[in-house]
C-alpha cells in the first residue's frame, strides 16, 4: 500500500526544513497517564505557544522567544533547559510586556486547547458586549483546556491562573475553539455527542447546546467571520452551523469513515476536513460541495476498506495563513504539505505517533505534537499570485453566492469559487 | 548615474507602462517579468503578433527599442497597485525574510483580479 501515487516518485519530494523541537522532559516515575499529545494551539496573535505534554500538563511558552532559542541553540532543545533561559512566571506581576512561560498542571488528561482573545481577528460581530464579574482588559488572553472528565478549565495566559470551571459535558471534551471575533464565545465538542456554546464574558454561561450528532464529536472549527461552525465527528459526520440561529445550515456527505478533524480557510471560502478514510476533503461550505480530495493511500481504497481499520487513518489538518498551503498528518508517519492547486505533495517531513499539527498565526512554521513532545518545520512559502491574493481579498468578505452575481467573465467567477 | 538613462538602447533596463486615463509607470524590465503576458511581449522572438496592438514600437533598428505597453483598461489606481505587487514580489522570491501582508482593500479587489488575470501574475 503506497502512500504516493505510481506517478510521484516519493525521492523527489522535497523535505521540510526542521526548525526545533520541544520534548517533553522524561518523568519514568510519575505515571498519572499516558504521555499522549492531542493538542497543539498558537495564540491567535501569535504570541503563544502551548501544547499538551501527557501527564495532565499542559506548557505555555511565548512564541517569539521560543523561535529565538531555535535559531541561537540549534534545533534540539529539551523543555527543561528552556524553562531556565525565559523568565519564570510571577504572581505578582501579570504584565502584557514580559511574557512568561507557564507550566500548568490541568489536573486531568487533556484533550483539548484553545485560545482565545478579547482582541478580534476581524471586525467583530456582536454590536453589544457586556462587562460582568470578571472585568476582563482590553486584551484578555485565555487558555481553554478540555479534559478527560468533560469539564473545561480557563486559565488566563499572562498569569497562568484558572479563571473558570466549566462543567456540563459528561464525556471527554474532544476540542475547543473560540470565535475569531473577539466575543470570547467558545465553543465545545465532546464525546457526549453535543457541542455546547459558552460565553465567557458572561462569566461562562452555557449559552446553547447544540445537538444532532449521533455519536462522538471530534472536532469543530469557526468560519473567520464567527457566522458558521462547522463540527466533525464519527459515523461520517461533517455538520454546518449557523452561529446565529444556532440551527444546523447541511450536513456534507462524502467521507467514509470518522472524520476527525475539520479547519476553514482564512477568507472562508474553503473547509478542509480530515477522515479515518484515508482522505483530506476540500469543500465549499457555502454551497455544500466538494472541490478538492488529497489521498493518502494508493490506489485509493474502496469505500470498504475506508470505512474501517486501514492503518492509513489521517488526524489532523490545517489551513495556511497564505489560503493555498495545508498540512496533513497521517498513520504513515509522514506530514505532508500540500498547495491546494496541485494534487501531490510539496514538501514531506518525518514524524511518528503524530496526532495534531497546527500552521503558526502568520503560517511560517508548522508544529505537530507527538508522544508529550512538539517538533516544528519551515513551512513552503512564496509571494502568492496577484490573482490569488485579490481572491481571498474578495472571499474574505463574499460568499460563494454573491461572487458568482458578481459581473465578471464566468472563468474569473470559477476561480474565486476554487473550482479551477 | 548611467543606470536611470538605460530606458533606450540595447541595455534596456525599464519600460513603461500606460494606464487606461493616462498615467505613465517606469518599471524595471526584470521587475516586470512577474507577469506572463509582459514576459511574451519582451521574448526577443516575439511569435505572438495579436497582441501587437498594444505596444507601441519606436524605432526601426533593433537597438533602439523603447517598449511602451498601453493597458487600456486598466485605469491607473490599478496599475499602480499591480506595479507595487511587482517589486513586492522580486523583493521576496528566494529571500528569508518574512513575507509581509500585500494588503488589498475589497473595494478594488475585482478590477485588480481582472488586470491580474490579463497579465497573468
Amino acid at each position: 500500500m503506497a502512500s504516493f501515487p505510481l506517478s510521484v516518485n516519493e525521492k523527489l519530494i522535497a523535505r521540510s526544513r526542521t526548525i526545533g523541537e520541544l520534548l517533553a522532559p522524561t518523568s519514568p516515575f510519575d505515571k498519572k497517564c499516558g504521555r499522549e499529545n492531542w493538542t497543539v494551539a498558537f495564540a491567535p496573535d501569535g504570541s503563544y505557544f502551548a501544547w499538551s505534554q501527557g501527564h495532565r500538563i499542559v506548557k505555555l511558552v511565548p512564541w517569539a522567544q521560543c523561535l529565538n532559542n531555535f535559531l541561537l541553540h540549534g534545533t534540539k532543545n529539551v523543555a527543561n533547559s528552556l524553562s531556565t533561559r525565559l523568565p519564570r512566571q510571577n504572581s505578582d506581576s501579570g504584565q502584557k510586556n514580559k511574557p512568561c512561560e507557564h507550566i500548568i498542571d490541568c489536573g486531568d488528561i487533556v484533550w483539548s486547547l484553545a485560545f482565545g482573545s478579547s482582541v478580534p481577528e476581524k471586525q467583530s460581530r456582536c454590536v453589544n458586549i457586556e462587562w460582568h464579574r470578571f472585568k476582563f482588559g482590553q486584551d484578555q488572553l485565555l487558555l481553554a483546556t478540555g479534559l478527560n472528565n468533560g469539564r473545561i478549565k480557563i486559565w488566563d495566559v499572562y498569569t497562568g491562573k484558572l479563571l473558570l470551571n466549566l462543567m456540563d459535558h459528561t464525556e471527554v471534551v474532544r476540542d475547543l475553539t473560540f470565535a475569531p471575533d473577539g466575543s470570547l464565545i467558545l465553543v465545545s465538542a465532546s464525546r457526549d455527542k453535543t457541542l455546547r456554546v459558552w460565553d465567557l464574558k458572561d462569566d461562562g454561561n452555557m449559552m446553547k447546546v447544540l445537538r444532532g450528532h449521533q455519536n462522538w464529536v471530534y472536532a469543530c472549527a469557526f468560519s473567520p467571520d464567527s457566522s458558521i461552525l462547522c463540527s466533525v465527528g464519527a459515523s461520517k459526520a461533517v455538520f454546518l452551523w449557523d452561529m446565529d440561529k444556532y440551527s444546523m445550515i447541511r450536513k456534507l456527505e462524502g467521507h467514509h469513515n470518522d472524520v476527525v478533524a475539520c479547519e476553514f480557510s482564512p477568507d472562508g471560502a474553503l473547509l478542509a476536513t480530515a477522515s479515518y478514510d484515508t482522505r483530506v476533503y476540500v469543500w465549499d461550505p457555502h454551497i455544500g460541495v466538494m472541490l478538492m480530495e488529497f489521498g493518502h493511500l494508493f490506489p485509493p481504497p474502496t469505500p470498504i476498506f475506508a470505512g474501517g481499520a486501514n492503518d492509513r487513518w489521517v488526524r489532523s489538518v490545517s489551513f495556511s495563513h497564505d489560503g493555498l498551503h495545508i498540512a496533513s498528518l497521517a498513520d504513515d508517519k509522514m506530514v505532508r504539505f500540500w498547495r491546494i492547486d496541485e494534487e501531490y505533495p510539496v514538501q514531506v517531513a518525518p514524524l511518528n505517533n503524530g496526532l495534531c499539527c497546527t500552521f503558526s498565526t502568520d503560517g511560517s512554521v508548522l508544529a505537530a505534537g507527538q508522544d508529550g513532545s512538539v517538533y516544528f518545520w519551515a513551512t513552503p512559502r512564496q509571494v502568492s499570485s496577484l490573482q490569488h491574493l485579490c481572491r481571498m481579498a474578495i472571499r474574505r468578505v463574499m460568499p460563494t453566492g454573491q461572487v458568482k452575481n458578481l459581473p465578471i467573465p464566468s472563468k474569473v467567477v470559477e476561480f474565486l469559487c476554487y473550482q479551477i | 548615474e548611467e543606470t536611470y538613462n538605460k530606458y533606450e538602447g540595447p541595455d534596456l533596463m525599464y519600460m513603461k507602462l500606460a494606464s487606461s486615463d493616462g498615467d505613465e509607470f517606469t518599471i524595471k524590465k526584470d521587475h516586470v517579468s512577474t507577469s506572463g503576458t509582459i514576459k511574451m511581449i519582451l521574448n526577443p522572438f516575439p511569435l505572438i503578433l495579436t497582441l501587437l496592438d498594444f505596444i507601441v514600437w519606436t524605432g526601426t533598428a533593433a537597438e533602439n527599442e523603447r517598449i511602451e505597453m498601453n493597458c487600456r483598461e486598466i485605469p491607473s489606481h490599478i496599475l499602480s497597485k499591480v506595479c507595487r505587487y511587482f517589486t513586492c514580489q522580486v523583493c521576496y522570491t528566494n529571500s528569508s525574510s518574512e513575507i509581509p501582508e500585500f494588503p488589498i482593500v475589497p473595494e478594488i479587489a475585482p478590477k485588480l483580479l481582472m488586470a491580474a488575470d490579463f497579465l497573468d501574475c
